[in-house]
């Protein structure tokens, strides 16, 4: 258990005392100064160690200790080294130092001293001098080393390329090149002595060595690779294994050399032409007399070829007999996993090659045909796929391949069956991001397998989210955006089936043990599968969605608080922003109208999760304004659905925030000069409507269980009311007579409708502002129907908020031209519209 | 290759404030990140050596929070509640820890240890994932190199 006890010593670490940590400083000084290191040395080291990395900012170390600390570097006691450096690289070299150590460019730097070195290197000169020292002590090495003196030189080299390529210089990369085909294609077939207490076997028989086997146990018939076994290991296979796992990067490194584009283009024509003319003078003399696997039979003579050729077709080589081996069953389980690993690296070695000259695709592509066959029908190797995947979309079409099966494989099987393995489905979906623009143009399976796909983010929403904000903009179509839009809301529902269908593999079919869950029920209930397996379908085209997809909501409706489906419903409204941008670059006219259509009918047909129900409204209540202020006739072309959800009163209480925006862009965009079907006869439909539903909310208390309607929706229906009244002038007298009667109404004090004495202030003010304005038919039109360019308010973003404050301006002018006129003429009664 | 080792608490620890995560071992490999990554190199080499060491904590001190997170939550998920392991347990624990995906891996921590033998993790490193090289090992090749790690660690 952490304790509090861990957690004090490293206060302690972080808090000692400068002159406490000074003495510590002289006693481990004098503690280095002796011959022997003990316990108390090793552990001071320890303790050093952790006071230096318990704190976020850098100290030096005194200048007599770093000099003992260097010395340790080169210690025979490899813990000392380790600490050593460790303690080093956490402090501040002083000037100078990187001269200090590794001075003797002929002795061989340790693994522990490389280290240090490397994360000191301030330049490209200081990597390449490392670099160069390495090599040169590969060379000339004496062979009484153990290989674990050396084992450091390819994992250095492999950092060096990751952060400073530019620092090898060409002679390295020369004989690197040289040196790895010796290590991958040419290292010892027989095994080495007994592990690393050196010495032969004891008790062991004959003194001729063995040959290396293979993972099943039978007997190697070719060259060594890493899924050879032997009871102990030479020097050069240990090299073998350092030299495959860094193969890849280096081929990658080194694939885009700029030297001249058209200087390679002949060394691969001179290249192709050698290579068919030594096929046909096979030279076997690289071949020895005892058994020979395919690969080596049909190798071509290399040793015309300059040494970054040669390691090409080695690395061909070595990846073809990686494949063939894969086929053999392990007897460990470590093995089986490795065999795994090297299918995917030799997989993707071979795309590398055949992307650096794509003569190796002809002879490269059998063999990776022949592995997804072996593969494609069993699950388990899934991962495998993925590179396969990348080589058929990297050259399949050079290869004129069929590839339906793969993507049918990768798209429509993968994610319906392995949606909980977060390995795959984090490496399935790197891949489409890696490749998006090539998937999209050349994949159709992609598009076509979007709820498939959804199925990783509804299982495992927070550790994929990020890749699907990056992949849903490319899955939008025209053909497809209300089936997409659909989907999108019901991932919290796909989130809880899939728990159902976990669940219900698990348990047995008969569970009756009284713990059954109503949902569960209701999966295995063979009159309400059709609405399941419409969540689990795999390829989109089939609808845009059920029938009865409140039947279904209400089965899972004990779902809602499942963490999974809570989980789920937090990505949903950021999805949906990115579903909306993308849709008004795809869409026409005729689709968004089916999109404003689909949202006014799904909010209320939502996975009744807390906060989710408010979050969707709120993102679909910016999204109409949006698409409506884009395209203002969508009004009028869909008037008909806008009205009959404005007239529903119970809208008001249940989604008062779409209400709101549903009546603002009535009001807004319902005008003639939006839309010449704009008729007299539509706008007085409209405004009948919402002063109905006006009356009934502000002639009443609120239905039992709702609360006040909210202060804006009232506001919005009076505003919008004022409006289409200024379009239609017959209509005026009407308004003006609800706003008296509301005035009045009010003067009583409190209403049953409004329990905010403030709030209902705000109302009767507009109110009385508007009918005001009202009075001036003309200057109404103007003021409530302002250009599109002034409809962005300068100081407000909710528009509903703007009209008010520019009523109120107004209404100021207008007052004191008033009063001036009145006081002229009449000296009664003060005017009602003076302000408080 | 890979760039950092770190070893830190994932679950909500009594001896720690609410969401703090302690990092309990850290390894960058390779050369510093920041003095040869092309473009900011200009901006970044007027940091210096100090104050670039606080800039990779700092970092890593970030990935090891988000990976808290990203354990809670996935924990959270298939019910499972996130606690300490009680003293005794941490074998089981350690066989039953997750493993996950975040563009980064989930572990599980083993604690004074690894404050106090800090080497041990490094030799162990140095054999298993030398300088950030992943290896490709069969069973004989991994027990030789533990075997050597066993040797060097116990001296």
């Amino acid at each position: 258990m952490y304790s509090h006890g861990s957690e004090s010593l490293i206060k302690q670490a972080r808090e000692i005392q400068e002159s406490e940590l000074q003495k510590f400083y002289s006693r481990l000084t004098k503690l280095l100064q002796v011959k022997d290191h003990g316990h108390e040395t090793v552990d001071s080291l320890e303790r050093l160690r952790l006071i230096l990395s318990a704190t976020k900012y850098t100290r030096t170390l005194p200048p007599e200790l770093q000099k003992r600390l260097l010395s340790l570097l080169s210690s025979p006691v490899e813990q000392l080294q380790v600490l050593s450096s460790a303690v080093l690289r956490e402090t501040l070299p002083h000037p100078g130092q990187a001269e200090n150590y590794g001075q003797d460019s002929n002795s061989q730097l340790n693994s522990h001293t490389a280290a240090l070195l490397l994360s000191q290197a301030a330049s490209r000169d200081d990597l390449s001098a490392l670099c160069t020292q390495l090599l040169r002590s590969l060379e000339c090495r004496s062979s009484e080393g153990s290989i674990h003196s050396l084992s450091h030189t390819l994992p250095v080299v492999n950092t060096i390329l990751t952060y400073s390529p530019e620092s090898l210089t060409e002679e390295n990369i020369t004989l690197l090149n040289k040196k790895l085909v010796d290590w991958l294609r040419y290292a010892s077939t027989t095994q080495g002595c007994g592990a690393s207490s050196g010495g032969f076997f004891t008790g062991s028989r004959s003194r001729q060595p063995l040959p290396i086997a293979e993972l099943d146990g039978t007997v190697s018939g070719d060259f060594f690779t890493v899924l050879c076994v032997g009871q102990g290991f030479t020097e050069d296979q240990w090299m073998n294994v350092y030299a495959f796992s860094m193969l890849r990067h280096w081929l990658l490194t080194f694939h885009s050399v700029s030297g001249g584009a058209i200087a390679d283009t002949a060394n691969r024509l001179q290249l192709s032409l050698s290579l068919s003319h030594s096929f046909s003078n096979d030279d076997r003399s690289e071949v020895d007399g005892s058994v020979v696997s395919m690969v080596s039979a049909t190798s071509t003579s290399s040793r015309l070829l300059p040494p970054k050729e040669r390691l090409r077709e080695k690395a061909f080589q070595y990846c073809q007999r990686l494949i063939e081996q894969c086929d053999r069953k392990a007897q460990r389980k470590i093995d089986t996993d490795l065999q795994k690993a090297c299918l995917v690296e030799a997989v993707c070695i071979l795309d590398c090659v055949c992307l650096e000259d794509a003569s190796f695709v002809y002879r490269v592509f059998p063999c990776i045909k022949a592995l997804f066959g072996r593969l494609s029908s069993d699950l388990s190797f899934a991962r495998v796929l993925l590179p396969v995947a990348q080589f058929y979309l990297n050259h399949g079409e050079m290869a004129a391949v069929d590839c339906d099966s793969l993507w049918n494989l990768v798209f429509a099987r993968f994610p319906a069956e392995l949606f909980n393995d977060p390995y795959l489905a984090h490496e399935l979906l790197r891949f489409l991001r890696l490749n998006l623009e090539n998937v999209q143009l050349r994949v159709p399976q992609y598009i076509r397998h979007f709820p498939n796909l959804f199925k990783f983010l509804a299982w495992e929403s927070p550790a994929v989210v990020d890749d699907f904000v990056d992949l849903l903009p490319s899955m939008v179509t025209s053909g497809n955006a209300l089936e997409l839009l659909h989907t999108l809301l019901d991932l919290p529902c796909l989130s809880a089936t899939l728990v159902l269908q976990l669940r219900s593999m698990c348990l047995p079919i008969s569970d009756s043990g009284g713990r059954g869950l109503p949902s569960m029920d209701a999966f295995r209930n063979p009159s309400f599968r059709a609405l399941f397996l419409f969540l689990l379908r795999s390829e989109a085209g089939s609808g845009d969605t059920i029938d009865r997809l409140g039947t279904l909501l209400d089965l899972l409706s004990e779902t809602a608080n499942w963490p999974r489906v809570v989980q789920c419903a937090q990505t949903v409204p950021i999805l949906l922003h990115i579903f909306f941008n993308t849709v008004i670059t795809v869409a026409d006219k005729t689709l968004l109208g089916q999109v404003i259509l689909v949202m006014l009918e799904r909010s209320s047909l939502l996975l009744n999760i807390p906060k989710y129900t408010t979050e969707v409204h709120r993102v679909f209540s910016r999204q109409l304004m949006r698409l409506c202020k884009l395209h203002p006739s969508l009004v009028i072309d869909q008037s008909h659905e806008l009205l009959e959800f404005a007239g529903a009163t119970p809208n008001v209480y249940s989604k008062q925030e779409i209400y709101t925006h549903v009546v603002l862009v009535l009001g807004n965009y319902l005008s003639v000069s939006y839309d010449s079907r704009c008729s007299v006869r539509l706008i007085t439909s409209c405004f009948e409507t919402l002063e109905a539903v006006l009356f009934e909310i502000t002639s009443s208390s609120p239905p039992p269980g709702a609360g006040c309607p909210a202060p804006r929706v009232i506001t919005s229906l009076i505003s919008a009311l004022a409006k289409l009244a200024s379009r239609s002038h017959d209509l005026i007298p009407r308004v003006s007579l609800f706003l008296s009667k509301l005035r009045n109404v009010s003067r009583g004090g409190s209403v049953p409708w409004c329990d905010d004495e403030e709030d209902l202030v705000s109302i009767v003010t507009l109110g009385e502002e508007l009918c005001a304005l009202l009075k001036t038919p003309g200057v109404a039109q103007s003021v409530l129907n302002p250009p599109p360019h002034v409809t962005a308010p300068q100081w407000h973003q909710d528009t509903n908020v703007a009209l008010p404050l520019q009523l109120r301006a107004l209404t100021r002018i207008t007052q004191a031209h008033t009063s001036h006129a009145k006081s002229q003429h009449t000296p009664t009664s003060p005017s009602p519209y003076t302000s408080k | 290759m890979v760039l950092a080792f770190v070893i830190h608490t994932v679950c909500p620890i009594g001896a720690l404030s609410s969401g703090e995560c302690r990092v309990l071992y850290s390894r960058v490999f390779g050369a510093d990140e920041a003095l040869f990554r092309g473009e900011q190199q200009q901006q970044q080499q007027r940091l210096d050596a100090g104050e670039r060491r606080l800039l990779a904590a700092e970092k890593i001190a970030v990935v090891a929070r988000q990976v808290q997170s990203a354990v809670s939550l996935r924990r959270e998920a298939s019910g499972r509640p996130p606690g300490e392991t009680p003293p005794g347990e941490e074998a089981l624990a350690l066989q039953e820890a997750d493993g996950g995906v975040l563009r980064l891996r989930d572990g599980d921590p083993f604690w004074r240890e690894v404050l106090l033998k800090g080497s041990r993790v490094d030799v162990l490193l140095s054999r298993l994932l030398p300088h950030g090289q992943l290896l490709f090992l069969n069973h004989r090749f991994a027990q030789s190199l533990e075997k050597d790690v066993a040797a060097n660690v116990n001296k």
